[in-house]
């Protein structure tokens, strides 16, 4: 029971993660904006509930699996933000939407890191390259809050977008 | 291992797009140092000016100069060496024959050139009426080739559309489309390769022979004829030329003929052209009321800078045709919307009711007492009923109880916002200024901000004109903050390096890979800027940043408007004369982009030039009219 709670808590933060993930790829019109504000935040606190069910025992391969979880749930969220840009849902969306799914790819990220690095440390390979993704994960999001609130990166970013079309079309 | 080998495949497949689209362009060996627009040439001056001659008697039926008499009238001739030179003749006219003829100027004879061409036009076109306001062209064919991947590479991207032509060759011969082609007629990118092909095949190329033709890519020095007799070629590149000056007398001349464009297209009962192809003289069948009421504001504008009557009664005719198109709020009395034409339904839009309350203003203070108090105060209740408590807009209204649509509108808001603004300007009444402030304040302050997060400020172009002129009432840092920020965000996407850009691209936006930067952007954000570099003059007299992107913008306004100076390849240049077209390479002309070029012209010769009206002019007491005294009352 100990070690199914946990397991299914996850299960279950993954399978709404990727419910939501899976709307936005094949339809993003028809999710409404009122999902993307409750269901990724309530994978995170279910898999969060997970983790802190078996915090004090868990193992390499459970550990493994939670923090994946948590990881997918921040890249998930990462990813909807994109195809909601890309397919015109600033239109339709507040801020409040997309910066909720800014934190729960913070909160999971974050959440997923150390985690890993506690699993990483009882020697798991594994834990350790997922460590480094939900790392990365982290990182993507500092950039996008760099973005979104410093002027030398906007305008670095700028400068990026106009050297390619100058590129490609100088 | 399977998820870090498919991190690693991912990574490179997101360098390898950007590499391998960089990696096949190039320039061409031994025309690295080819300028953009190539230099004023007497052998262009000759060949084009001998060309004009033989064509002209061609016309009159009078015998044709001699090789010799025309070696004598342009000494020219002597130097043009071997070219290769191809002289083109283009035929004002959407019928098959239009063209572009070319012919090969063979030993500089160019009579025989000439002739080829003219011999070859159908009889019915070989006269004076037809060819009236035909234009000729020359290509110097410059040497060196570069080598294209098959398609032209991944969107074309090897290819610079209007700059690149395409060489088909093999054992027999070789077969060239000339670069400026590609942006004379709209072609996307991807496809250059395949139309040059195409054309081929409507000159002697079988389908095999062009599939199996080696491609290439070759550059050309292009000069189109002077504009008055005995002047020089003028030098061409992307089927354009250079606009010599941007000055006030430059930008007042370009308001003129594009309200005169406006007010032509202006039917006798109101309605204003929407979309004009002229490259093909062709008009589109959509409509839009936004972009009628937008319109109309222009052209009182325009009254206002210039005074012409045609353009008042013009406009003045789109404001029947757009009152004839407002309904009444049957459930509000008094407050009135206008209906937009659409596929499915008629919505009421707020971005209607904004523009709308902004051209019966503009009307009104082009000439006191013409406007319509019922229409205009009518609007402006309406505004004030689509917004919430907490100073936001609704954008469309449920009329008829069937309105479903979450959608907001970036930019509906801020019209309405400048027509309440506006509406404060021409009466003195602060409700509406109040009402203005509160809808700003909200944009400014909430809207794209929570939980802690500023998403992004989006290049509102109608948001900073309003709070421009709000600023002069009621200034406010954060307000003032806000617009300086929209002007950046519009900065940092447009091409504003000259030391960098390609010379006609030089204030254009970023398009995406397959496009060039939209002319019609330039428009709007013609408008954004000297918004911002009007707030500059005032607020921050110590800097020139805003005012110098207007400027930059303005070349990119100026040089996409059609005169007689770059229309030579269209199928009906009067027409378009005083149009701005959509792209440097797509021609269609839609009445908001001449309304949007025209307002930000206007803003920006504020700057430029003493004793332009003010565009947020404000009415005085005594200069009300007793009509709308009466009205207010």
């Amino acid at each position: 029971m100990k070690r199914w709670l946990p397991i299914g808590l996850g299960v279950i933060g993954l399978l709404l993660a990727g419910y939501i993930l899976f709307g936005m790829l094949t339809g993003p019109k028809q999710v409404a904006p009122g999902q993307v504000l409750w269901m990724p935040w309530l994978a995170v606190g279910l898999t969060a509930a997970a983790i802190a069910s078996c915090w004090s025992t868990v193992g390499a391969r459970l550990g493994s699996f939670l923090g994946l979880a948590l990881g997918a749930q921040s890249g998930s969220a990462l990813a909807c933000i994109s195809l909601a840009v890309a397919a015109g849902r600033q239109n339709y969306w507040d801020a409040v939407h997309f910066a909720s799914l800014y934190w729960v790819a913070v909160v999971g990220s974050l959440g997923a890191l150390v985690l890993l690095v506690r699993v990483a440390r009882g020697g798991s390979e594994l834990a350790r390259f997922l460590a480094v993704l939900s790392g990365l994960l982290l990182g993507a999001c500092v950039v996008l809050w760099a973005w979104m609130t410093l002027g030398p990166v906007q305008e670095l970013q700028g400068w990026i977008a106009r050297t390619l079309y100058l590129l490609t079309h100088g | 291992m399977v998820i870090g080998a498919l991190l690693i495949v991912a990574i490179g497949w997101w360098l390898w797009v950007p590499l391998s689209v960089i990696s096949a362009r190039g320039v061409i060996d031994g025309l690295e140092e080819e300028p953009f627009y190539p230099p004023l040439d007497l052998r262009a001056d000759a060949l084009l000016g001998a060309a004009r001659q033989v064509l002209d008697a061609r016309l009159s039926d009078a015998p044709p100069p001699s090789l010799g008499t025309l070696r004598a009238s342009w000494p020219g001739l002597a130097d043009v060496g071997a070219g290769p030179w191809i002289l083109s003749l283009y035929v004002p006219t959407a019928s098959s024959y239009r063209g572009p003829h070319v012919a090969h100027v063979e030993s500089g004879d160019v009579s025989a050139a000439l002739n080829h061409l003219f011999d070859g036009l159908p009889a019915k076109a070989r006269n004076s009426k037809t060819l009236a306001g035909a234009s000729l062209k020359l290509d110097l064919v410059l040497p060196g080739r570069r080598s294209l991947p098959p398609g032209g590479g991944r969107s074309g991207s090897a290819i610079d559309p209007g700059l690149d032509g395409i060489e088909l060759s093999d054992a027999e011969g070789a077969w060239l489309y000339l670069p400026s082609w590609s942006a004379e007629r709209k072609i996307k990118r991807r496809l250059i390769v395949e139309t040059a092909r195409e054309a081929s095949r409507k000159h002697g190329w079988s389908k095999e022979r062009a599939d199996a033709a080696r491609i290439q890519a070759f550059r050309t020095r292009a000069w189109v004829e002077a504009l008055e007799p005995g002047g020089r070629a003028r030098p061409t590149a992307r089927a354009n030329v250079e606009v010599p000056v941007v000055d006030a007398a430059a930008v007042r001349e370009s308001i003129r003929i594009g309200g005169a464009y406006l007010t032509r297209e202006t039917s006798s009962r109101g309605k204003i052209t929407y979309e004009f192809q002229p490259e093909h003289d062709r008009i589109g069948s959509g409509y839009n009321m936004l972009r009628h009421a937008g319109t109309a504001y222009s052209m009182f504008q325009v009254y206002r800078l210039l005074g012409n009557e045609a353009d008042f009664d013009a406009a003045a005719r789109a404001m029947d045709y757009f009152k004839a198109r407002m309904k009444e709020d049957a459930a509000h009395p008094g407050e009135w919307f206008i209906l937009d034409p659409a596929k499915k339904r008629k919505r009421a839009k707020l971005g209607g009711a904004g523009l709308g309350l902004l051209a019966w203003v503009e009307m009104e203070k082009a000439r006191p007492g013409s406007a319509d108090y019922e229409a205009m105060f009518g609007l402006a209740r309406h505004i004030l009923r689509m917004q919430n408590p907490d100073g936001s807009f609704e954008s469309f209204y449920d009329w008829d109880g069937k309105e479903r649509t979450t959608r907001k509108s970036i930019f509906y808001p801020g019209e309405a916002i400048l027509g309440l603004t506006r509406l404060h300007q021409l009466t003195g009444d602060e409700s509406w200024l109040d009402a203005a402030e509160r809808g700003a304040d909200y944009l400014v302050n909430k809207r794209w901000v929570a939980l802690g997060l500023r998403i992004y400020i989006p290049p509102d172009a109608w948001l900073i004109q309003a709070l421009e002129e709000l600023d002069r009432v009621r200034p406010d840092e954060r307000r003032a903050d806000y617009a300086f920020a929209i002007a950046a965000q519009i900065a940092r996407h447009k091409l504003m390096d000259p030391s960098k850009a390609p010379p006609d691209l030089v204030g254009g936006d970023l398009g995406g890979l397959s496009s060039l930067p939209s002319a019609a952007n330039s428009g709007s954000f013609g408008e954004a800027l000297s918004a911002a570099a009007r707030l500059e003059a005032r607020r921050r007299p110590d800097e020139t940043r805003c005012r110098r992107w207007g400027e930059l913008n303005l070349g990119m306004q100026l040089r996409n408007q059609f005169s007689e100076a770059n229309s030579w390849f269209l199928a009906n240049p009067a027409r378009a004369h005083g149009g701005f077209r959509f792209k440097p390479n797509d021609h269609e002309i839609r009445n908001d982009y001449v309304q949007h070029n025209i307002s930000g012209l206007f803003g920006m010769l504020q700057l430029m030039q003493p004793g332009v009206p003010d565009i947020g002019a404000v009415v005085g007491p005594a200069e009300r009219s007793a009509a709308l005294l009466e009205a207010m009352r």
